[in-house]
């Protein structure tokens, strides 16, 4: 995980909360709908970053599992 | 260090494909949608019993979505892609940016149109075409297009080619132009901040110029500036030939910037807009026509030398019926904006029939003569799992373009003439209702235009999840490798 996927997700972040306020003080149903969807957009994306990066770490630490059984056999 | 030819080697650059792919696979989804919704509401024009279902799925509301999928949704995704694998391989340059800042683009522009979609179906609306969502979706739109220039910009000042090719021009001034439109025609006051429903900046005929304005220079920076750069990329691309001409490139990419902007009063014709006003709109129309053709021929003139591929090539044979489309609707839409011509034309369906030879024929064909290149380089796949496929994709919606754009031609030319037919009396010889049944044998060819286009774009779903996912054994080329043209730096 690099600096710039930290600031992407804190943006994101962010963008959620707005929409959790936004649903919250609604006068009507459309920016309800927009608050609640955007909230749960943001919590979507940030999970979705999560296990990405996470694929991407476990990868990471096979490869050179995999090389080294290689090297040795 | 330099190769066998003395030419310095270059590092091997990793460019961001994750990305590209998905703004292609999601292409070709909403293109499908799209589609879909035009026949559908089509229907409802020629069969009216089709708007007796619940609200959400009547004319007045799904019109929009139609629009903004086909528009924003096909169109935006189509060139979110060419404008990410071109700058990347015209600037030897991977993507400015972090990759999850690549997805949050591309994720946030599909929430955007999910939401607008969404937003539309339930009501809502600004009531302005093109642009009719409410503050807070427009807002989010803005935050995910100035990322997107972002990363764009920052990828074309990281480039390691010293020279700025011709087609990011392009992409670089839809991308700039529209943002500004964008921002001009949604000034609005909110009624609340935690309320949708918001009141234009502008009153009476100042906005409807200003809407105008951005309307046309929708069509003139998202529907033509924008597929122009992609053209610029992939016609030499597929036919692996250079421009005709890069000097006409770039003298024809500032003409048409500089005149397309002045254009929007043509829509406003025998209105409350001053006279002097909607005379400069029909005047830089006709002006415009110039630099539209100079598009036109660089584009078929790169084809000298390399005809001979439209028979072996129908990708290719996609991306030139485009060019010609291209050329068709520009030579038609200074003719329409001609006053005289425009009180025919105007409020008749020969203004929808221009409007889809444009977006069917110029925008879609290119895209899609662009997706059948970009596929298998994208998956690494040699070529297309099957040409004839393509070949069938191409005759349908052709034929479905040609029965779309004539018979609105006719209906809209035959509208046109009822309305403004006097009997000897001085009353108008034909009432409303009687214009409408007069064209109703042409909606039901209308209909039957989109359901053979709609044909065409599952036979191109089906070819390439074929190439995506069909076992390499299959993805030898058979002879005749379609949209895969030599790649330098591929």
């Amino acid at each position: 995980m690099t600096f710039g996927d930290i600031v992407v997700g804190l943006f994101v972040a962010a963008l959620g909360l707005v929409g959790l306020v936004l649903a919250a003080g609604a006068l009507d149903q459309e920016m309800y709908l927009f608050g609640l969807s955007l909230f749960g957009f943001a919590v979507a994306f940030i999970w979705g970053q999560m296990l990405k990066s996470m694929k991407r770490a476990e990868a990471a630490r096979a490869a050179p599992a995999r090389s080294g059984a290689g090297s040795h056999g | 260090m330099a190769d066998a030819v003395g030419l310095p080697a270059q590092p091997v650059i990793s460019y961001n494909e994750e990305v590209i792919k998905k703004f292609t696979i999601a292409a070709m989804f909403w293109a499908i949608v799209a589609f879909s919704l035009g026949v559908y509401i089509a229907s409802e024009l020629a069969w009216p019993d089709f708007n007796f279902f619940p609200p959400y799925i009547n004319f007045g509301r799904l019109r929009p979505v139609h629009t903004s999928v086909a528009v924003f949704a096909f169109g935006g995704n189509s060139l979110f892609a060419a404008s990410f694998f071109a700058v990347q391989r015209t600037c030897r340059a991977r993507l400015a940016g972090p990759d999850s800042l690549h997805d949050f683009i591309f994720w946030g522009y599909q929430f955007f149109i999910v939401m607008a979609g969404i937003s539309y179906v339930m009501g809502f609306s600004r009531g302005q075409e093109y642009s009719e969502t409410e503050w807070p979706i427009t807002l989010f739109l803005v935050i995910i297009w100035v990322l997107y220039a972002g990363v764009f910009i920052g990828t074309l000042a990281k480039r390691s080619e010293p020279h700025i090719y011709v087609g990011n021009w392009f992409f670089l001034s839809f991308i700039l132009v529209v943002a500004m439109l964008v921002l001009v025609n949604n000034a609005a006051v909110p009624i609340s901040p935690f309320a949708a429903k918001s009141y234009v900046v502008y009153s009476g005929v100042q906005n409807a110029m200003v809407q105008w304005w951005y309307g046309h220079n929708a069509v003139g920076f998202f529907l033509t500036a924008g597929f122009l750069g992609m053209m610029y990329y992939f016609v030499p691309k597929q036919a692996n030939r250079p421009i005709y001409s890069y000097r006409l490139s770039i003298v024809h990419f500032w003409s048409l910037i500089f005149l397309y902007i002045w254009a929007g009063p043509h829509h406003l014709h025998y209105t409350s807009l001053p006279d002097w006003t909607q005379t400069l709109g029909m005047a830089m129309s006709i002006v415009l026509w110039m630099p539209s053709w100079g598009g036109m021929i660089n584009g078929l003139m790169t084809l000298s030398g390399a005809w001979d591929k439209l028979r072996t090539d129908p990708a290719l044979r996609f991306s030139v019926t485009a060019i010609g489309f291209y050329g068709m609707s520009t030579f038609e839409g200074p003719v329409m904006a001609i006053r005289p011509v425009n009180a025919l034309s105007h409020y008749t369906d020969w203004t929808v029939g221009h409007v889809h030879s444009g977006a069917l024929g110029w925008m879609a064909f290119i895209s899609f003569g662009a997706i059948y290149y970009m596929v298998p380089v994208l998956w690494k796949r040699s070529a297309l799992y099957s040409t004839k496929l393509v070949a069938w994709h191409y005759w349908v919606a052709t034929l479905g373009v040609v029965f779309y754009i004539c018979a609105l031609w006719v209906a809209g030319i035959m509208q046109g003439l009822m309305w403004r037919a006097y009997d000897k009396f001085g009353f108008l010889q034909y009432s409303f209702v009687e214009s409408v049944n007069a064209v109703h044998p042409y909606y039901v060819i209308r209909m039957v235009g989109g359901l053979l286009f709609l044909t065409g774009g599952l036979i191109m779903c089906y070819n390439l999840y074929r190439t995506a996912r069909g076992p390499a054994a299959q993805r030898q080329p058979a002879g005749l490798p379609a949209g895969l043209a030599p790649v330098a730096g591929e």
